[in-house]
């Protein structure tokens, strides 16, 4: 748990200092942040976990001068992830596992489990922090942003966690 | 009562919830609130700091380009030093009297949002004060919006939000600028009637109507002009002569006259 615990910093960093800053062939947004969202175990009832999540949320708006977006988008995407990581993989299950990751869950139930909540995040963010949110600019920037997010997602997962149960840092 | 506290634990979640969403949504959609001006920007101490340390790393890493554009300023003041000759003695007097600048350093910049904020590493200590002008050589960077003792933010030209007004040299028309959101290298020129006769390649200069900018900085150029839009105005684009991606120094404008004008201006509207 130790090791999840640097790469969820080393994420947040390369949100706060380094992707933040860079919209990519003007149209792809990627978001570390959001894997830490979503590899985050899933804890029934937990309220702590909403007050963290809260507190990650305003410390990202400080660096990114927009005071309530990223605290919002926290809250909303942890309470959306833990109805829907029960839908698609059962209590029983979800309490079990220690790390939401592509080899605890398998490829098809992490895929339906992760897209959905990569959508809501950038529709999320296009609605607040974009202007006129029926365009097509959003519209490609929505479609590009999550397809890109999600192999980068996969990209990362394969390169800093164990396949095995354990989830140890590498 | 019982009953009650019961109720509320079990759904202590979800009202934990509801009332978090509450809260940040307040954050989000007031703007001008107390806590941010204050407390939560990146001007603010924790994140002020944090900022610079990094861009002082940074900073290494462009040392070679900033030093050839220093050289290139110095090269430009020299030039207008030799030719001051040619320029009446008494305009330059008055200039010098009026307008001071203070240098800082960009420590925090973005281009890819729609409204978009700079951070400064100076702050009330050296002098800033809200609502003052910031500068380039090549143009105007933005507005001051807030400020703690040692860092403060400003608003963009790159900001939906922001608007400035302006005059096209040759003609004297008076405009507004502001950005539409899309390329960070254009911005929109606003107001300007269909009889008025533009060309492209028009230059656009700051008015000193607002007295947050010294007349007559050059901003841009008109870059296309469609006429046949359904409005009484032009639709034009201009091509800024600021690069916002290198951002690095930038010149605060303090105006010593502008308390001086302001009052004279709301004594006319006391008087109405």
């Amino acid at each position: 748990m130790r090791g999840n615990f640097t790469l969820f910093i080393i994420l947040i960093f390369m949100q706060i200092f380094v992707l933040n800053k860079i919209l990519f062939f003007d149209y792809i947004l990627i978001s570390p942040y959001l894997l830490v969202l979503i590899l985050y175990p899933y804890y029934k009832d937990s309220i702590l976990n909403l007050f963290i999540w809260f507190t990650l949320g305003i410390l990202l708006d400080i660096f990114n001068d927009s005071l309530g977006l990223y605290a919002l988008i926290s809250i909303i995407i942890i309470y959306f992830k833990n109805l829907w990581v029960l839908k698609i993989i059962g209590n029983d299950k979800a309490n079990e596992i220690t790390l939401l990751s592509i080899f605890n869950l398998g490829k098809l139930n992490f895929f339906n489990y992760s897209f959905p909540v990569i959508i809501l995040y950038y529709l999320l963010i296009i609605i607040f922090e974009f202007n006129d949110f029926f365009s097509f600019y959003n519209f490609l920037t929505l479609t590009l942003s999550s397809v890109s997010t999600y192999f980068f997602m996969v990209l990362i997962q394969y390169l800093f966690l164990k396949s095995d149960q354990e989830n140890e840092w590498r | 009562m019982y009953n009650l506290l019961r109720i509320l634990g079990v759904y202590k979640y979800s009202i934990t919830f509801w009332f978090l969403l509450f809260s940040s949504v307040l954050l989000l959609l007031n703007n001008n609130s107390f806590l941010k001006s204050y407390y939560f920007n990146s001007s603010n101490m924790i994140a002020g700091k944090v900022l610079s340390s990094r861009n002082s790393i940074i900073n290494y890493f462009n040392l070679k380009s900033k030093n050839h554009q220093l050289l290139e300023e110095n090269r430009y003041l020299i030039e207008k030093y030799m030719n001051l000759d040619s320029i009446k003695i008494f305009e330059i007097d008055s200039l010098e009297n009026r307008y001071k600048l203070i240098s800082a350093v960009v420590i925090n910049n973005s281009i890819n949002k729609k409204k978009n904020y700079i951070t400064l590493n100076i702050g009330s200590i050296h002098g800033i004060e809200e609502g003052m002008g910031v500068i380039t050589r090549n143009g105007i960077v933005g507005k001051i919006k807030y400020v703690s003792g040692n860092f403060s933010t400003l608003i963009s030209l790159l900001n939906t939000k922001y608007f400035v007004s302006t005059l096209i040299k040759k003609t004297n028309t008076l405009s507004s600028i502001n950005w539409n959101g899309d390329n960070p290298d254009q911005t929109k020129l606003l107001y300007v009637p269909k009889h008025v006769k533009v060309e492209v390649g028009d230059s656009i200069m700051t008015s000193s109507y607002n007295s947050i900018y010294p007349k007559g900085i050059l901003i841009g150029t008109i870059q296309s002009i469609n006429k046949y839009i359904n409005s009484n105005f032009y639709d034009i684009d201009i091509k800024l002569f600021q690069n916002f991606y290198n951002l690095s120094t930038v010149y605060v404008v303090l105006d010593t006259q502008k308390n001086e004008k302001i009052l004279l201006e709301l004594k006319n509207t006391n008087a109405r």
